[in-house]
């Protein structure tokens, strides 16, 4: 092995064990702010605040990933060029869509409280409304109770998870669907930033509409 | 004895004089109709005598006759000349040719019908009224036919109707002819008037198609063309840049003239009507409306659209880069396909007002953008 190969391998080596000991890092790190918060969860208010927050903010990312992909929570189908949906749906399919998600996984928030002494008891006759008007809403109303484990006596009923977002979507939504077109219209919107983009073989067209005031986007993909 | 050798004697001279005596008499006349058989009546005649200047060269075996009439001060005719006669004139020599009703002034041709049995064969003259001169390259089989008139009490015209090759004014004004009929007509010094073909000076042409009902006339100055008329389905061509006539009506187009329906003023070119603006040959603006005024700036790369009565539908579209625009029921629309057009116009102003910006890769409006080639996010 000639000298310049030794240094060059032994850099390697040396790089390649900080970066492990960095990855350890980052993960010991993890773990200390995961112990942190379930140490502070230590009455059944904060529980109960914790699950409520969970809901709030399950609501607000379901929404943000239904319009990132043009009116799925989820993609039902295999990832597009674009990662949204290839056509418009109507507003009370996306409504559908986005209800239909939320009570697929509200319950994971009990998650949160796994370790902390608290759990939660879902209420099966909880309700998901939504209704993306202006402004948008979505509740999960009567989701259940949070409880400590070892005393069940000590409960405490969660209150409804209600979503307000200052969010004109039926506006939003006409900009969509005036711009979903092979020949774009160029236009300005008010309080809107539209930003379209073609695929590397013009094969399809991303349409992307972004409120201002917000960071809520609209996404949807269309193949020429 | 005596008397039979003088009689012989006498006979040969005879017939040596004889000899000698046709010779020159086929070296001094044109009186040779076409395809060199013998000489009939009715054609005029070539005399050194009779036309001062005049210089001839009798017909070898090798070579046809040939007439130098360069030099010549009077003016004379001839009705007909075979192929292999070469006529020399002020401005250049005549050959391969047949030639009916030649006029000559002055030792330049004035007039005659010509047939060339050669490709690329020139015949040259010269303008009764100015100094301009003309050269008619015409293919084998070709005909050109000269015809002038002089500018005594009225506007002067050299007349030209030629079926191939092409006329040359000047050395720098082109006719092509195209069609069935190819007339040129040089009016004066600043007019020309042609038809079935194209017309090139400076680096410009225009054209007029065997479509077109009436000639086409044409201005022009130590610049260029300074105004012409740009009949339906015709088209201009300025370097890299053309103007078609795509609607019914023919449109006057002028160099530094607004009032004109195509004005072009330096770096700027002003159509209106239903033009298409071609760069490279290839189309990146294209009117659908008689009452659209579209401007480019070539040098700005600035473009844009009026409308003198806006209509519904379809207005114009335009192209750059790869994009392409659309002026529709009031509306500006932009797509983009794989092919690519030249990046001419880099910003326009649309019929509504609005300033859009043009890079390569995006479409810039306010808060609208429309950009190429994204990766999946």
């Amino acid at each position: 092995m000639r000298k310049g190969q030794f240094t060059l391998a032994a850099v390697l080596g040396i790089f390649i064990i900080l970066a492990v000991i960095f990855v350890f890092f980052l993960l010991g790190q993890s773990k200390i702010n995961t112990a942190g918060e379930l140490a502070s969860i230590d009455n059944i208010v904060k529980a109960n605040t914790a699950v409520h927050e969970c809901l709030l903010s399950l609501e607000k990312d379901s929404l943000f990933a239904m319009g990132y992909h043009g009116g799925y929570v989820v993609l039902p189908y295999r990832e597009t060029a674009f990662d949204t949906s290839t056509s418009i749906l109507s507003v009370a399919d996306m409504e559908a869509n986005l209800q239909s998600s939320l009570e697929a996984e509200y319950a994971s928030c009990a998650q949160d409280l796994e370790g902390s002494g608290f759990a939660v008891s879902w209420n099966r006759n909880a309700v998901v409304q939504v209704d993306l008007g202006h402004p948008v809403l979505i509740t999960i109303a009567s989701p259940g109770k949070v409880y400590e484990i070892n005393n069940e006596a000590n409960s405490m009923l969660l209150e409804d998870a209600e979503l307000q977002e200052n969010l004109d979507f039926s506006s939003l939504y006409g900009i969509v669907q005036e711009q979903y077109a092979e020949d774009m219209l160029i236009e300005n919107y008010a309080g809107y930033q539209v930003n379209n983009s073609w695929s590397a073989d013009y094969g399809s067209v991303l349409y992307q509409v972004r409120v201002e005031s917000d960071a809520f986007v609209f996404r949807v993909g269309r193949v020429l | 004895m005596f008397n039979k050798n003088y009689f012989k004697m006498g006979l040969l001279l005879l017939v040596l004089f004889s000899l000698f005596s046709y010779s020159l008499t086929t070296a001094l006349t044109t009186t040779i109709k076409e395809g060199g058989s013998p000489a009939t009546p009715n054609y005029a005649t070539l005399d050194e005598t009779t036309i001062p200047g005049a210089t001839s060269t009798a017909a070898t075996s090798s070579t046809g006759a040939s007439y130098d009439l360069s030099q010549t001060q009077s003016d004379f005719q001839i009705t007909s000349i075979p192929q292999d006669t070469n006529v020399v004139t002020a401005s250049g020599s005549i050959t391969s040719f047949s030639m009916t009703n030649a006029l000559f002034s002055l030792g330049s041709l004035i007039q005659g019908s010509f047939i060339s049995f050669t490709n690329n064969n020139n015949i040259y003259f010269k303008s009764l009224f100015d100094a301009s001169t003309f050269t008619a390259a015409v293919e084998k089989n070709g005909t050109v036919s000269v015809a002038q008139r002089n500018s005594m009490g009225d506007t002067g015209k050299v007349y030209v109707n030629i079926d191939t090759g092409n006329l040359t004014q000047n050395g720098n004004i082109t006719f092509i002819p195209e069609g069935n009929n190819p007339t040129y007509v040089y009016y004066n010094t600043t007019e020309i008037q042609f038809k079935d073909g194209n017309l090139s000076l400076l680096g410009e042409t225009i054209t007029n198609n065997d479509q077109s009902k009436d000639a086409t006339t044409v201005s022009f100055n130590e610049n260029g063309f300074s105004r012409l008329e740009l009949f339906p389905e015709n088209s201009y061509t300025n370097g890299n840049m053309n103007i078609y006539n795509a609607g019914k009506t023919s449109l006057i187009l002028c160099k530094q003239d607004p009032l004109c329906a195509i004005n072009i003023d330096h770096g700027e070119i002003q159509g209106e009507g239903e033009v298409n603006f071609s760069y490279q040959n290839q189309v990146i603006y294209s009117s659908e409306d008689a009452h659209n005024i579209f401007t480019l700036n070539i040098e700005t790369g600035e473009a844009g659209l009026k409308s003198v009565q806006e209509g519904e539908g379809l207005l114009a579209t335009f192209y750059s880069g790869h994009f392409i625009f659309q002026e529709k029921d009031k509306k500006l629309f932009v797509t983009a396909r794989r092919s690519s057009s030249p990046f001419v116009i880099t910003s326009y102003h649309s019929v509504e007002g609005k300033d859009i910006s043009i890079a390569k890769d995006q479409v810039l409006y306010a808060n609208f953008s429309a950009g190429l080639a994204q990766e999946p996010a």
